[in-house]
């Protein structure tokens, strides 16, 4: 029997235990409002650490909604994470990660006293970015649990999650330096005659601008990073696009294989979509009384 | 007081780094005694034990494994090679469709690079697949073309020495830089050349085709859909490209009543050209790394031969990771190198 | 009253090798309003860019109070020094409050609320008053660099030095700036100014110093500058300036 809902329910949620659905449900819902908090932030001018605390906050909250097992949760095994909401939580849990990790990293390219440590980072994410994500989700999966000690079980799900941070961490730094050179010398002139230098100087007068200059890049980036989780389907994750084609190849949905491709193409378009539009509106919103 | 600080950071960092380090070497060569594994690259000279099907330099089961490298190196090239030709021509009409004065065009491009753009590529690569295997016929009612048959394995086509491919290749350099006579003298020539040279038909038989050579299906699936895909980025860099371009120009060449294309092909392109190359072969690269994602429909790219076969087949895990480094490292090196000095001002003043 | 408040003992100063300031010595007293003019690129922006350590110098000292900045010691302690630019350059991220506010709050000298109540009075002081919760862009060039004076107010400084405070701004701006730097030229600060407005400069300082391809050429009164040159060079600027 083809029954369009199940096969729905199986796109976005795979193997997850019904009776836990709405922790799953509860931890989507919350990115938008993220999303729009960040907005309110901005429109607000909070300061970035308490945007950095609600970050940390509401990330620790989903992850603990969808793979935690606290003293009211169930326990879920990992594996049991799936479907569309596994794309959606991977990129949630790899963008903001690796966005404050690049701006941690960039503050050690800009500042380091020894050159040759900036040398090694950008070495070690040059190397980065010259690779296919899929080579390193693929290597990874293999070589981090070598590279750990043997007690320390790395499932593909966590190995998935670190290549993920690290590929755009790599990607973000890029874009953060060159938003860092776009900053105009008068600003670290005067940043020098007014005595703010080093942590403070990173802080309250590259960083702001830096995030400002690099929007639009790291909108598109953060884009092509929603996009890029399908890639985990490779190391036999049971993403959406994993889902679909288990479903595909039963004889009951074979004949619907083009719908089904042009629902899950419409579902990440429809997201891509949303990420851009919420993009334009942050730029509006960090204007800076320009017109 | 700050300078001494940034030293002890730098100290700390050097230390945390260099502990990582060590600690996941020594991880590692515990791993590595403990499974009993050796590293080395003197397997490579091995027999390799499979065969590959899709190739263009033959791989089959007595060869050592380095020439299942070499031909899945080959099997890449090939795919971003046609990739990049038709993504840059669908890329440029799109770009000109999308500065078209017509509501209409402008849309379809608009639509266009906005779907395609939005869209996982892994999920067009599957769906592409899923459609040619679907559609198209199986081995025993192929479609024939003269002596050519398409189906649901891929495409079949009768040919010849290579080296007859060499005018029929040239040929549309002396057609662009109208060079007509010496153009058509080439063409009166291959015409020739294909008559009379020797070919070799694909032979249908009950289950198969046999003889000639072809396209597999993945090959197709995966031209394709890295065209499409990487068409709609090409699109957005000439557009901008060609907005970067003063109005000033547009309407000059409004005023002097030239058509649009003929605008476009002699007015805007030639100067918008050293704006959007450097993005342009950004997107090449991008192209060709992407040729990795081959393996999802088991198409044997470098990729696909080095982790997927070779990997399973001799569980070299850290040999191949560093073949696969060090191969996309070399590529990635000496396209930025080649994009940074084209980009560079000097190159740009002699254009 | 013959305090010194910043020696410069013979101070060179190069970019990329190429020489911008040659052997200067110049002392400064305290409460002195000292003006530096010269042709376009004689180094008159580089002299006072060494004194807060923005251009490292190659050799010499210089000696602010009891610090002393030389070639291997660059680092100064600028919180006595307060600097104005030509192009402003506020920081545009930040509203004019927090502009001002900035740099005491990081450094924790005094509470929020007296910084905040600091920040009103120099607001006030330079006819910015309710504009404190807008952005740099949003305003005039003149006004930013009303703003921009005021910031560097903040800090309290002893030693202002004043980058051609006027030269990016229309003909209207300059008056309306021009009377706030009139205000301060009354006050005990030390201060350095370069400018191209040499009425400006007669008015308000004490001593000139006539600068040419790194060179110090002359240092005179500002009365006698302008009657009794002192050399070729000088005499031929100020005849240029009167045509």
């Amino acid at each position: 029997m083809f029954d369009l809902l199940s096969a729905l329910d199986f796109l976005s949620f795979g193997f997850y235990p019904d009776i836990d659905k709405w922790r799953l449900v509860l931890a989507i819902v919350i990115i938008p409002m993220h999303a729009v908090l960040t907005v309110f932030c901005v429109k607000n001018r909070y300061r970035l650490s308490y945007c950095l605390v609600l970050t940390l906050g509401l990330q620790m909250l989903t992850l603990w909604l969808s793979i935690g097992d606290g003293a009211i949760l169930r326990s879920v095994k990992l594996d049991e994470l799936s479907g569309l909401c596994l794309n959606l939580l991977l990129a949630y849990w790899s963008i903001p990660l690796a966005t404050i990790l690049a701006a941690g990293i960039c503050f050690i390219l800009i500042n380091a006293s020894s050159k040759s440590l900036a040398y090694i980072l950008g070495l070690f994410f040059d190397l980065i970015r010259s690779l296919p994500l899929v080579t390193l989700l693929f290597f990874n999966t293999l070589i981090l649990p070598m590279l750990f000690n043997p007690k320390l079980i790395i499932t593909r799900l966590e190995a998935a999650w670190i290549t993920l941070i690290f590929f755009l961490c790599a990607y973000t730094i890029q874009i953060f330096l060159g938003a860092y050179e776009a900053i105009s010398y008068h600003q670290h002139e005067s940043a020098k005659a007014l005595g703010i230098s080093g942590w403070k100087k990173y802080r309250h007068i590259d960083l702001p601008q830096m995030l400002k200059h690099s929007l639009p890049a790291l909108i598109s980036t953060y884009i092509g990073m929603i996009k890029d989780t399908t890639l985990v389907m490779i190391i036999g994750l049971a993403d959406s696009l994993g889902n679909l084609q288990l479903l595909i190849s039963r004889n009951a949905y074979k004949h619907y294989y083009i719908e089904f491709f042009f629902i899950l193409g419409f579902l990440f378009w429809l997201t891509c979509t949303l990420c851009g539009w919420w993009g334009k509106q942050l730029e509006r919103t960090s204007n800076y009384g320009k017109t | 007081m700050i300078n001494s600080n940034h030293r002890i950071l730098s100290i700390v960092l050097w230390l945390a780094i260099f502990g990582i380090i060590t600690a996941m070497i020594s991880n590692l060569h515990l791993h590595i005694s403990r499974q009993n594994l050796e590293f080395g690259f003197d397997f490579l000279l091995q027999r390799s034990g499979f065969d590959i099907g899709d190739t263009w330099i033959t791989h089959q089961a007595n060869m050592p494994y380095w020439n299942a490298i070499l031909s899945g190196l080959v099997n890449t090239i090939i795919v971003a090679a046609f990739g990049i030709v038709i993504a840059t021509l669908l890329g440029l009409v799109l770009a000109i469709m999308a500065k078209a004065p017509f509501v209409i065009i402008k849309s379809v491009s608009d639509v266009y690079i906005n779907i395609f753009r939005n869209i996982p590529l892994l999920v067009q690569i599957l769906f592409f697949h899923t459609l040619l295997i679907n559609t198209l016929p199986e081995v025993n009612n192929a479609y024939t073309i003269g002596a050519s048959y398409v189906t649901n394995r891929g495409i079949y086509l009768p040919t010849t020495s290579p080296w007859v491919l060499i005018p029929i290749i040239t040929l549309p350099y002396f057609f662009i830089t109208r060079r007509i006579k010496t153009g058509v003298f080439l063409s009166v020539i291959s015409i020739g050349i294909l008559y009379f040279s020797q070919w070799e038909h694909p032979v249908l038989n009950r289950f198969n085709l046999s003889g000639g050579g072809s396209f597999s299906i993945e090959w197709l699936a995966l031209v394709i859909a890295l065209s499409l895909y990487t068409a709609s980025y090409i699109a957005e860099v000439m557009r901008g490209g060609f907005e970067a371009i003063s109005y000033h120009q547009y309407e000059t060449a409004r005023a002097l009543n030239i058509s649009y294309i003929k605008m476009m092909r002699h007015v805007i392109l030639p100067q918008a050209k050293p704006i959007f190359l450097p993005a342009l072969l950004n997107q090449y690269l991008n192209l060709t790394k992407n040729a990795s994602l081959g393996i999802a429909i088991g198409y044997p790219d470098f990729f696909g031969v080095t982790a997927g076969t070779i990997l399973n087949q001799s569980g070299r895990a850290l040999e191949m990771i560093f073949i696969v480094m060090v191969v996309y490292s070399l590529v990635n090196y000496f396209s930025i190198t080649m994009i940074s000095k084209i980009s560079h001002p000097q190159w740009k003043r002699h254009v | 009253m013959a305090k010194h408040k910043i020696i410069m003992n013979n101070v060179s100063a190069q970019i990329a090798d190429k020489a911008i300031l040659n052997n200067i010595s110049l002392r400064v007293d305290d409460q002195e309003h000292i003006g530096i003019i010269g042709p376009s690129g004689s180094g008159k922006s580089s002299l006072i860019r060494t004194i807060n350590g923005l251009l490292p110098i190659s050799s010499g000292t210089i000696e602010i109070d009891s610090q002393t900045i030389t070639a291997s010691q660059p680092s100064a302690d600028c919180s006595k020094i307060g600097m104005v630019f030509q192009d402003y350059a506020l920081f545009p991220h930040l509203t004019v409050l927090e502009n001002l506010t900035l740099s005491p709050t990081l450094r924790n000298e005094n509470s929020t609320r007296d910084i905040k109540d600091r920040a009103f009075s120099l607001l006030d002081k330079v006819k910015m008053n309710g504009f404190g919760n807008r952005f740099p862009a949003s305003l005039s060039g003149g006004q930013q660099q009303r703003i921009a004076i005021a910031r560097c107010l903040m800090t309290e400084p002893e030693i202002l030095l004043l980058d051609e405070p006027t030269s990016a701004l229309d003909p209207e701006m300059i008056h309306e700036v021009k009377s706030v730097l009139e205000g301060l030229m009354q006050s005990q600060l030390s201060i350095i100014i370069v400018s191209h407005d040499i009425s400006f400069i007669k008015t308000t300082t004490n001593r000139v110093i006539f600068m040419d391809e790194g060179k110090k050429l002359s240092d005179q009164a500002t009365d006698l500058f302008f009657t009794q040159p002192e050399n070729e060079r000088q005499i031929s600027f100020i005849q240029q300036l009167d045509h």
